[in-house]
């Protein structure tokens, strides 16, 4: 509601908003980013350590550390370093369950000792849900006050038969994957393979449901994720969307940030916070960020064919690479985030 | 403490060495019997002079002989009389209205030394000296007016409410007649809820606070509205781009009873038509407010006031959301002048303040506010030379309505009720002013009883731990008393001292404690801001503040200059914890923390009283900062340092000109500069569960760009020959300058994490307004 006030400002008055650059006098090194996971699937688990850096806007990956994942029946088992601040551990002693409790220890190479707050997977989730789409068109408003409709895939959920007896909190995380083919290059003999690309849908918000407060017993939401038509629904597309029960606390933490991204800088907002998750420090004064997580996650996956689409080719938005002068990721598809030549396994399973 | 009291003592039985004078008292009106408040009375050629008070009664002292009696105020004509004094005299005086030509003349002999005589921190304004600067959407607005003075700030355009001297918004205590505001803001702040046509005069008492006021740290501000005429009918309308208003006022029964009506109504809703945006044409913003003002005359020496103030506030966005807030006043008074000597003033005030936030995504409403109600006496006793002393007491009741939260259709939630708390302020106040050529001095002492009521249970929570939904280990049941309970003693004292008749040197120094908080994690007062009146773990409030300086004019009187020094000590100040959660919340206290504040700078005034260039140049340079330095991390801001409130603004400037260029002509403009206000950083981000998490630096650690505006207006009176008219033009941010009025993280789009922050500037552009007013009957 509030994020919209901004809005009216403009109305009442004469408003505007620009990118500000205010000095940045960062002190916020040495602040660590720890985030992770473990949920009831057989492995592997990951967590990705990263600090803030003075003068970077994007913290780095620190590598080096020790790390332990611990049960709640002392089990102990090691993470493995896999590049760039990434750890792994395989799961061949501790698997997560629900019910269970799970902590890590970590130490730095620079001493610093973190543990966090052991997180009990959660034995609660909500029932299946499932996932339906549609075609349609969305309007937006430019700024010269010139309404533009946009051609878009909409997702919609329903969930029957919630129990909200039993305190529930759940994080909905929709991803998709589509095939992205680079433009044949003079000097090539051979097409290239395609390649994959993952991005999150709607990765600035973030989708929680509590059953605090609830008294319903399902839930249904027309518009639960949405997607622009462009070129590359010209193939074949999956997208994911991944059910994830969570703790409380975790719920809470997830709050706070939906919080900070839904500022607008009006009156009416809430103002910024330091939003710390489940880990400290044992040893040091040093802040830390992040959370590991115990989940307990189901995953629904749906494909759309170009032929579902009526009327692809005149809906399509390009991405530059239809056009006259392509971008230079059109030739090499490795300079797109999260680009791959592997096909991920559930490619050709998922219809 | 004792040293106080004895001066209080002392100064207030000096009347042993005057005891053997004549007196003249009386009662100064206007040509409409109405009482004339403030009116200079004087034995010309003697050092005999005093003012009206609040009933237009004087009195003045002098040994036996012949003297000339004269009476002034800003625009009558000068009153004058012989008189032989052989007894106690009882001389009732008559002002009439003075010419245009003369009024000038007075309001300069009036008001010409007003700086050098005042106890330090406290501005006495009318609108007839603020009418020529320029208006902001064509309105003459009480606070808008106040925020030209040294010492006092906003934090920037649309925001509600003011700070003064480096106080949090609710240490401003808001009276209109007695009655207290909670919510002083029309259309979001960029109004008052004061009408100016209704207004008489209104005083901002920043440093000073006279012992008859209590409650708020900060200041007081006190608008007193006018009586009706009890002479003849005439009317006033204005109208304007945003709004218009009317007031009638008249005689029901000449000279015995009047009655004062006025409207005004605001109409900022057509200009959203005009947009291209559907939401915003299909937005709504709207207020209204009326005043009724009833005045009997009973007999010569008794008065009864009734008042009764409505508004009504709506700000609904699409169909997104709507706020509507609302303020009903009611004032029933009785003045009486029980002898030449003593006067009574016994006043019932009741306020009530209703807020509703109906968020159209999840279909509910959100509502609470505050029931107030008040009974006030004050007995006044001026037989004493030079000397006035007053007695009262306040009894005050808080309650704080349940919280509701009201779903609408099928929204999924359920209705819910928070109960809230209610409180009883009992206070009785002494007060004595005594001056003479050397000295004014200006002492009392207020004691509060303070009395939580209402919901008789009180929650425990664990000790060693921080307050939170989880550490609550039991609840205590209270079944006779109140629930918690609060007294102190509060000394004040105001001294004057004038080494020649054109030098003052001042200081103060007041102690007060604060009840009742308005508990905010928004950056300016909003709608969905909560008052809460003092429990067993949200404590009192108090402030030791003293302020010390000196004011100076020239032998032709044509500046007043003053120069003020301030530093407040204050104890249990609030503020929020990260992501405070305050709506539908039972246990405000596991939102907050508690901790330490101090304000400290100073204040340079240099105004201009005579000639055709008229007004002032305001400085202050100040410093207000916050400590929450508890045992617990989550009570913790800032490693438990010192760091600047939001409100913070090391620099004020803020320059007043006008110019009468003619018979039925002015021009004005004003220059306004403050330091940019701190705001909290987004400094590096990460990303978790494909979230982007903005990481932010410590609390206010960077400051938002420094704010700049001029703005200028100009008027014509007289537009129609037979009329009493005035149209009035102005541009509000002349020079069309983006001022900050917040820096913000946005986030990023789906694939970025770096983060930016943008700048919001509520008024970008230039704003022209007009206004035209005409009266008749006047």
């Amino acid at each position: 509601m509030m994020k919209r006030l901004i809005y009216i400002l403009p109305v009442l008055i004469i408003s505007c908003e620009e990118q500000f650059d205010f000095g940045l006098q960062t002190n916020s090194d040495m602040e660590y980013v720890i985030t992770g996971e473990i949920n009831q699937s057989n492995g592997p688990y990951n967590i990705l350590i990263q600090q803030t850096k003075k003068g970077s806007k994007v913290p780095v990956a620190v590598n080096g550390a020790c790390i332990k994942l611990i049960d709640s029946q002392n089990n102990i088992e090691e993470f493995r370093a896999n590049g760039a601040g990434n750890y792994e551990v395989q799961g061949e002693l501790i698997q997560g369950t629900p019910g269970m409790s799970y902590h890590v220890e970590i130490v730095l190479p620079d001493g610093t000792e973190i543990v966090s707050e052991p997180e009990r997977l959660p034995t609660s989730t909500i029932p299946d849900f499932s996932i339906e789409w549609e075609q349609g068109l969305i309007t937006t408003t430019t700024g010269l006050g010139i309404d533009v409709e946009t051609p878009v895939v909409y997702g919609s959920l329903k969930i029957d038969n919630i129990n909200t007896e039993e305190e529930t909190f759940v994080l909905w995380e929709i991803e998709e994957v589509y095939q992205f083919l680079q433009l044949i290059q003079f000097i090539q003999f051979t097409p290239p393979p395609p390649c994959y690309i993952t991005r999150p849908i709607g990765s600035t918000e973030i989708r929680l449901f509590s059953s605090e407060d609830f008294d319903g017993n399902s839930i249904e939401e027309n518009q639960f994720f949405m997607r622009e038509i462009d070129d590359s629904f010209l193939r074949k597309r999956i997208f994911t969307i991944t059910q994830l029960s969570i703790t409380e606390s975790n719920f809470r933490h997830l709050e706070n940030i939906k919080t900070l991204n839904e500022n607008t800088g009006s009156i009416f907002d809430s103002p910024p916070g330091r939003v710390i998750g489940n880990l400290r420090s044992t040893n040091s004064d040093a802040v830390v960020h992040g959370y590991f997580q115990a989940v307990n996650s189901s995953v629904f996956r749906f494909a759309i064919y170009p032929d579902e689409i009526p009327n692809l080719s005149s809906l399509v938005r390009t991405h530059g690479c239809s056009d006259g002068r392509p971008e230079p990721p059109c030739w090499d598809c490795s300079l797109l985030a999260n680009s791959t030549f592997t096909r991920p396994s559930f490619f050709d399973e998922v219809d | 403490m004792k040293k106080l009291l004895i001066t209080f003592v002392c100064l207030s039985y000096n009347y042993l060495l005057f005891a053997q004078q004549y007196s003249v008292s009386g009662v100064v009106t206007d040509e409409n019997n109405k009482p004339v408040l403030g009116a200079a009375v004087a034995f010309l050629g003697t050092n005999k002079g005093t003012t009206t008070n609040n009933t237009g009664e004087y009195t003045l002292s002098t040994t036996a002989g012949t003297y000339t009696l004269v009476a002034q105020f800003l625009g009558k004509k000068d009153y004058s009389a012989k008189i032989t004094l052989n007894s106690n005299r009882r001389i009732n005086i008559k002002l009439e209205t003075a010419a245009i030509e003369m009024q000038e003349v007075i309001k300069t002999a009036e008001r010409e030394d007003s700086r050098i005589k005042s106890i330090a921190g406290i501005e006495k304004l009318t609108f007839s000296e603020l009418e020529n600067i320029p208006l902001l959407m064509g309105e003459l607005d009480v606070v808008n007016s106040i925020l030209l003075l040294p010492g006092v700030t906003n934090v920037g355009e649309g925001s509600s409410g003011f700070n003064v001297r480096g106080g949090k918004i609710d240490q401003n205590l808001i009276t209109l007649d007695g009655s207290e505001i909670f919510n002083s803001s029309h259309l979001l702040g960029f109004f008052s809820v004061f009408n100016a046509d209704v207004v008489e005069d209104f005083t901002l008492y920043k440093g000073y606070i006279p012992s008859t006021y209590g409650g708020r740290l900060s200041s007081v501000l006190d608008v007193q509205t006018k009586e009706g005429n009890m002479q003849s009918w005439s009317t006033d309308l204005s109208v304007g781009f945003v709004s218009s208003k009317f007031l009638v006022q008249g005689p029901v029964i000449s000279d015995k009873l009047s009655v004062m009506a006025s409207g005004r109504f605001a109409y900022p809703t057509w200009i959203l038509r005009q947009t291209e945006d559907i939401d915003i044409k299909t937005s709504d913003a709207r207020f209204d407010d009326q005043n009724i003002i009833l005045s009997y005359q009973l007999g010569e020496r008794n008065r009864i006031i009734g008042s009764y103030y409505r508004s009504f506030d709506r700000f609904k966005f699409s169909d997104d959301f709507q706020f509507e807030w609302s303020n009903q006043l009611i004032k029933l008074e009785w003045k009486s002048a029980i002898s030449d000597h003593l006067f009574n003033s016994l006043r019932f005030n009741s306020s009530e303040y209703n807020n509703d936030q109906l968020d159209f995504d999840v279909n509910y409403s959100i509502a609470n506010g505050m029931d107030f109600k008040s009974v006030t006496d004050h007995l006044v006793y001026d037989g004493l030379t030079n000397n006035e002393l007053k007695v009262g007491f306040d009894i005050k009741h808080y309650d704080q309505k349940p919280e509701k939260r009201i779903p609408r259709g099928d929204s999924g939630f359920t209705e819910l009720e928070i109960e809230k708390d209610e409180a009883l302020l009992s206070s009785i106040f002494i007060d004595n002013k005594w001056g003479n050529n050397a000295v004014n001095i200006s002492a009392g002492i207020r004691y509060n009883d303070y009395r939580q009521l209402g919901t008789n249970r009180v929650l425990q929570y664990e000790e060693g731990q921080t307050k939170s939904e989880l550490s609550i280990i039991d609840t205590t049941f209270i079944e006779n008393g109140p629930v918690s309970q609060y007294s102190n003693l509060e000394p004040r004292i105001g001294i004057n001292y004038f080494p020649t008749p054109n030098i003052s040197i001042k200081g103060s120094y007041n102690r007060v404690q604060q009840f009742i908080h308005l508990i905010s994690n928004t950056t300016s007062a909003a709608p969905t801001d909560l008052w809460q009146v003092s429990t067993t773990h949200i404590k009192p409030q108090e402030v030791d503040s003293y302020s010390f300086g000196f004011s100076f004019t020239g032998t032709q009187k044509r500046w007043q200059n003053s120069f003020d020094i301030f530093y407040r000590d204050i104890h249990n100040i609030y503020d929020y914890k990260d992501f405070a959660s305050l709506l539908l919340n039972g246990n405000l206290e596991t939102e907050i923390v508690s901790g330490q504040g101090r304000a400290y700078g100073f204040e340079l005034m240099f105004e201009k009283k005579k000639g055709n260039w008229q007004g002032w140049i305001g400085y202050t340079w100040s410093k207000s900062e916050l400590k929450m330095d508890n045992p617990f991390p989550q009570e913790t801001i800032n490693q438990g340092e010192w760091y600047a409130s939001n409100f913070d603004q090391r620099h004020n400037l803020s320059i007043v000109m006008n110019r009468d260029a003619g018979k039925n002509f002015y021009f004005s403009f004003n220059l306004i500069f403050n330091t940019g206000r701190p705001f909290t950083g987004v400094e590096s981000s990460y990303v978790i569960n494909n979230a982007n998490v903005p990481l932010f630096s410590e609390r206010n650690k960077y400051r938002i760009p420094h704010y700049t505006r001029v703005d200028v207006g100009c008027g014509f009176k007289s537009i129609f020959k037979k009329l009493d008219d005035r149209l009035n033009f102005s541009i509000y941010n002349l020079f069309s300058r983006d001022n900050a009025f917040s820096i913000y993280y946005r986030k990023p789009n789906s694939t970025a994490i770096i983060p930016f922050s943008y700048q919001l500037t509520v008024l970008g552009d230039s704003f022209p307004a007009f206004n035209y007013q005409v009266s008749f009957g006047k």
